[in-house]
This record gives structure tokens, sequence and C-alpha cells, in this order.
């Protein structure tokens, strides 16, 4: 049987619909991406990730240190342990590292006899991090130990997010 | 079919059936976080909780063997109304050891996701 095609059919109408929304629903799409909004939640998330890899970093060394010297008990704003070296080895009982709160900034220092050297971590250049708040280590126990401090995002996007790890001390 | 007739139910437990078949691996990958272009910071947040849970679980001594344990949700972590449990068990295959297992929950089926961890501990206490 054959239909003559007369004008347009209503599944020509119902297809150029369905592509119609389609092409709208991916322009919406585009235009919700490039938007400040997301740009905004881009910065944030690079940023919050920034602030975790380092502490990331920084629970490592804590949780691998030979011996936590201080807090031995309670908290502190200042963190200091005789670091893990190469080969199993203890490093010399004068020399000793630490970690600091310090006007809303974290360093990274390391203590000799005669002086106190502030030098790299790693990767990360002093301070560490910058612009965080109420920042402080508590010893929860003997083989444990909590960071915790708040930062302001630099975008302005969120306030007084909280950061807390603890970390588990592997050499007690 | 002739025109006016609606679909049997068989058919459309058939059409239902495609369907599911065709978006079930994409319900997967939500699952499993391969996309997480959106709620990343949730993400974020629960990964470290994770790292959070393993590290205390690693802090107690051992107890002998906790395997399926309930999960409890997690201070601080309310407004996500995140769960996590730890599992402890012998190792299957090494005797001297134990396997420590964290996991993270949240969400609510089927756009559920979680996330584990797993350590290998010698058995020096217990």
């Amino acid at each position: 049987m054959i239909h003559k095609k007369n004008g347009i059919t209503l599944w020509e109408i119902l297809l150029f619909t369905v592509f119609l929304a389609v092409s709208i629903g991916a322009s919406v799409f585009f235009f919700f991406i490039n938007s400040t909004d997301m740009q905004k939640a881009q910065q944030k998330y690079a940023w919050v990730k920034n602030v975790n890899s380092v502490l990331d970093d920084v629970s490592l060394e804590i949780g691998n240190a030979v011996i936590l010297s201080h807090p031995f008990n309670g908290s502190s704003k200042e963190c200091f342990y005789r670091g893990a070296s190469d080969h199993s080895t203890l490093e010399p009982e004068s020399f000793e590292e630490g970690f600091i709160f310090s006007d809303d900034l974290l360093y990274y220092i390391s203590k000799e006899p005669t002086s106190t050297n502030v030098t790299r971590f790693g990767k990360h250049r002093n301070p560490i991090l910058v612009n965080c708040k109420d920042g402080i280590f508590n010893r929860k126990s003997a083989n444990q130990i909590e960071i915790y401090f708040k930062m302001n995002s630099p975008n302005g996007t969120e306030t007084d997010r909280e950061f807390r790890r603890i970390i588990n001390l592997r050499n007690k | 079919m002739e025109a006016g007739t609606s679909r049997s139910l068989f058919e459309k437990l058939l059409y239902l059936g495609i369907a599911t078949f065709f978006l079930w691996p994409f319900i997967q990958l939500y699952s499993v976080k391969a996309i997480p272009i959106f709620d990343s910071d949730t993400h974020l947040r629960a990964s470290v909780a994770l790292e959070n849970l393993m590290e205390e679980a690693l802090c107690r001594p051992y107890e002998f063997s906790i395997a399926d344990s309930k999960f409890v949700p997690i201070k601080g972590y309310e407004d996500l109304n995140l769960m996590g449990k730890i599992d402890i068990s012998p190792h299957p295959t090494y005797d001297s050891n134990v396997l420590i297992k964290a996991q993270v929950m949240w969400g609510s089926f089927p756009l559920q996701k979680n996330l584990s961890l797993e350590y290998i501990g010698a058995r020096t206490k217990s």
C-alpha cells in the first residue's frame, strides 16, 4: 500500500520537537558549565584539594615519625617529632622537626642545637598553609593525634570550613 | 498490532527490562563515583572521613574479628548523612595478618555511593 505524502506529518513534528529540545538542553548545559558559579565551584574544589594534599603529606610525616615528643598530652599549637630517615636509622637526638600554627599560618621547621630553620617541607614551600584559624594539634591517646583548623576559601565562597585529620602514630 | 489497542503487560515489562538493561551501567558508574563532576565536594569530604575512619581503626588494639559490622553515622557529617563501618577479619591467605576494611556510604538506593579502603596489619596483638 502506498500513501501519498502531503505536508508535514505528525511523526516529523515529533522528531523536530525532540531535536529542538535536545539542542536547547545542550546549550543551557554549556551555558551552565561556563557560568561564574561553576567556575567558583571549580576554584573551591581546587583549593580544598590543595589543602588536603598538604594535610596528606603532614599526616604521613607525623604518622611515620619515630618519636612524637610534643604534644605529649592535651593540645598545642605546636607539634615536634623525630622524623623517620632512610635505611631505618635514627636521626641524632638533637635534631627535631615540627609543625607550628602561628599567626594563622602553618609552618614546617627543623630544629638543630644551634639554630631553628624554616626550610621547605617536601614539595611545599613555607608557610605550607596560609589563613588557617584556630589551628591545633590534639593528642587524643598515646598513639593518636588530631590536626584541626578552620579556613576561609580564597574567593569567599565558603567561610570557616573545618579540616580535621586523625593520625595513627605507627611507631608507638 | 491494530491501532487503538494498548500494549499488554508482558510487552510493558519487556520495555522496562530493555530500558533497565541500557540504563543500569550508568547507575553503576554513578555509584562507583566514576562521574565526579557533580557533588565533587561531597566526594572530597567523604574520602577524608574514610581516611580518618581508617586511622582510627588502626589506632585501636585489634579486636578478634569484627566482620559484618553495622553502618553507623559519622560525627560531623550529619548534613551528608554519611555512614561508616570498620571490618577487621583474619587475612584469607596469610595467618599472621589481619585485613582492616573501612567503608563510608551516603545517599539512598539506587543513587547510593560508597568508598572503601583496605589495610593489611600484622597480628601482633589479640
